[in-house]
């Protein structure tokens, strides 16, 4: 049991003893010992996606208060669990079409951009305790600038494919992404200065209380503008199908098209997975000490409870207007997150850490609270002027 | 040759590849396209420097921040990408002379100066350093202050503003 409690930390030198006893030059059997540990990360993704995408379909079905795939129709497989497969066949033997006019070379490339972004963010996601692609020091900072990046292939999607309909998603994409970009890293801010540390692993580790015990405040930032930069409901004006018919991969068809859908899903998996690392302890749970293989199934049964509440938005909830979503981003959003900054940098500091176990984080809990609180009775006065304000303006209408 | 001359050939040729098509293709949005990808290829070359922050940073603004205002700024722009009119203007000798003075200063500070040929040593937690020097009374607190204040008034400023009715 000893040796398949650290299966994939020991699976490494393993191969690179063997590599080595080949008669490959040490460089070398690393590069190649990298290379296959990299191929493996990147289908972790792609294969939880698989699955995902059919458990998006079944659970949204039921919100829905329909079946869903299921054992009787053509699916295939137990609960159509293989459905998935079937598209994925049915992309790659379809046609693929390009439009006269596009700009071939930024066409063609933009959904292998997006897909390669969504695949290099798992590098240095803590997926156990010692399994981590990278445990870069600089963990969630390159998982933002890699955020920055994917704006660059929406826009080369919308613009390379010649439609009004493409450039108006990747335009609405992008002031959706440059927007809510601010509330994400001020929260991910204050998350860092709690931890003391940029890498997931050490953010991890730091939270012996997972943080949406002590900063609820900020893990709701974090969660509803990451929905907001993944362009998820209410969020999804990028793709509105009733406005805009797909946005800006409107023009791609066959497995371009899977691109883009499965880089989607991935970066909603990728939501979920680092909201699960920076709020609820990651791979942290009972037993990891001993067992550290069971670090990897707490972080997906974590995750995937988050991924639940994105499809729970996903399934309910109606799209927003442009203007309402630039508003609740900028009225609203960025100055309570610039607030629990301030807030989470001054409590941090008047109470230091060595002041006791629970000193800090209840202090820190106290004033995530009273912030909350605070907010709450702001919107309470600002929407009982707005109301009064348009019963008053109702009045003076009526006489004339 | 080791592994990461390998990486500094790739990356330099990417880097200038880019740069020269940035100025070489008629077509803006490419251009600009390039421009990014040459940014891409000085991220690279951080990481090989063992800077992983300023590359990571090296994303987030150039590529996140500024090629994105370019970008706008070129689908914002009348008749840019129409074939039929000048890429240039009547200051185009204006803008030679200075690439050209530009590029020889640059020329003649890499020939003249002193590059020591030995690799100096690493700084194994170089964010750290980088971090504590940004905030310490000796070292760069000021400037990192006054810009961050300066940064901070840019965002409250957006938010009064989008608040007005």
């Amino acid at each position: 049991m000893e040796p398949f409690n650290d299966f994939i930390s020991n699976i490494s030198p393993w191969l690179q003893g063997l590599l080595e006893g080949i008669g490959l030059p040490d460089v070398w059997a690393r590069v190649v010992v990298l290379g296959i540990g990299g191929f493996a990360l990147a289908f972790v993704p792609l294969i939880a996606v698989i699955f995902l995408i059919w458990a998006a379909r079944k659970l949204i079905a039921r919100m829905q208060d329909r079946i869903g795939p299921n054992n009787s129709g053509p699916y295939p497989g137990p609960y159509a669990l293989f459905q998935t497969f079937a598209d994925a066949i049915k992309m790659l033997t379809k046609e693929d079409v390009i439009p006269a006019a596009a700009d071939r070379w930024v066409f063609n490339i933009a959904p292998i951009v997006i897909l390669t972004i969504a695949v290099l963010i798992w590098a240095v996601i803590p997926l156990g305790k010692d399994i981590t692609g990278s445990d870069l020091n600089i963990g969630i900072f390159y998982v933002l600038a890699l955020g920055s990046g994917s704006m660059v292939s929406l826009l080369m999607a919308g613009w390379g494919s010649d439609n009004k309909y493409a450039l108006l998603g990747a335009l609405r994409a992008v002031a959706n992404m440059i927007s809510y970009e601010v509330p994400q890293i001020l929260s991910v801010i204050a998350v860092v200065m709690v931890a003391g540390s940029l890498s997931m692993q050490e953010i991890t580790k730091a939270q012996n209380v997972p943080f949406i015990f002590v900063m609820p405040v900020t893990a709701l930032l974090f969660f509803v503008s990451s929905l907001a930069e993944a362009g998820r409901q209410p969020y999804d004006l990028m793709e509105a199908d009733s406005e805009i018919v797909a946005g800006y991969f409107v023009e791609y068809s066959g497995m371009k098209f899977g691109q883009f859908y499965l880089s989607e899903f991935m970066n909603n998996f990728a939501i979920s997975v680092i909201t699960a690392t920076l709020f609820l302890g990651g791979w942290q749970g009972p037993f990891v000490d001993s067992v550290p293989i069971l670090g990897s199934l707490w972080l997906l049964l974590k995750s995937c409870l988050v991924f639940f509440v994105l499809l729970w938005c996903w399934g309910t909830l109606p799209r927003l207007r442009i203007d309402q979503m630039l508003n609740f981003n900028w009225k609203f959003l960025t100055p309570v997150a610039l607030v629990n900054v301030c807030i989470v940098a001054l409590v941090g500091k008047a109470v230091p850490s060595s002041a006791g176990p629970w000193m800090q984080k209840s202090a820190l809990l106290g004033a995530n609270i009273l912030l909350a609180l605070a907010v709450l009775g702001a919107l309470v006065v600002a929407g009982r002027q707005a109301r009064r304000r348009d019963v008053s303006g109702q009045q003076e209408a009526s006489p004339a | 040759m080791t592994l990461q001359q390998v990486l500094f050939i790739i990356f330099g040729i990417i880097t200038l590849g880019a740069a020269l098509a940035v100025v070489t293709r008629r077509n803006v949005f490419h251009a600009a396209l390039f421009l990014i990808l040459a940014f891409f290829g000085v991220a690279g070359l951080y990481v090989l420097l063992e800077a992983p922050f300023l590359a990571a940073a090296q994303l987030f603004i150039y590529v996140g921040g500024i090629s994105i205002l370019i970008i706008f700024a070129i689908m914002l722009t009348r008749d840019m990408m129409n074939p039929n009119v000048a890429g240039y203007n009547r200051q185009w000798w204006l803008a030679a002379l200075v690439a050209v003075a530009l590029c020889g200063m640059m020329g003649w500070v890499v020939l003249n100066h002193n590059w020591p040929a030995t690799p100096g040593d690493v700084p194994p937690e170089s964010i750290i350093n980088l971090g504590k020097a940004l905030v310490d009374p000796a070292g760069l607190v000021l400037p990192f202050e006054v810009a961050s204040v300066l940064l901070l008034v840019a965002l409250i400023g957006a938010v009064t503003i989008a608040r007005e009715r």
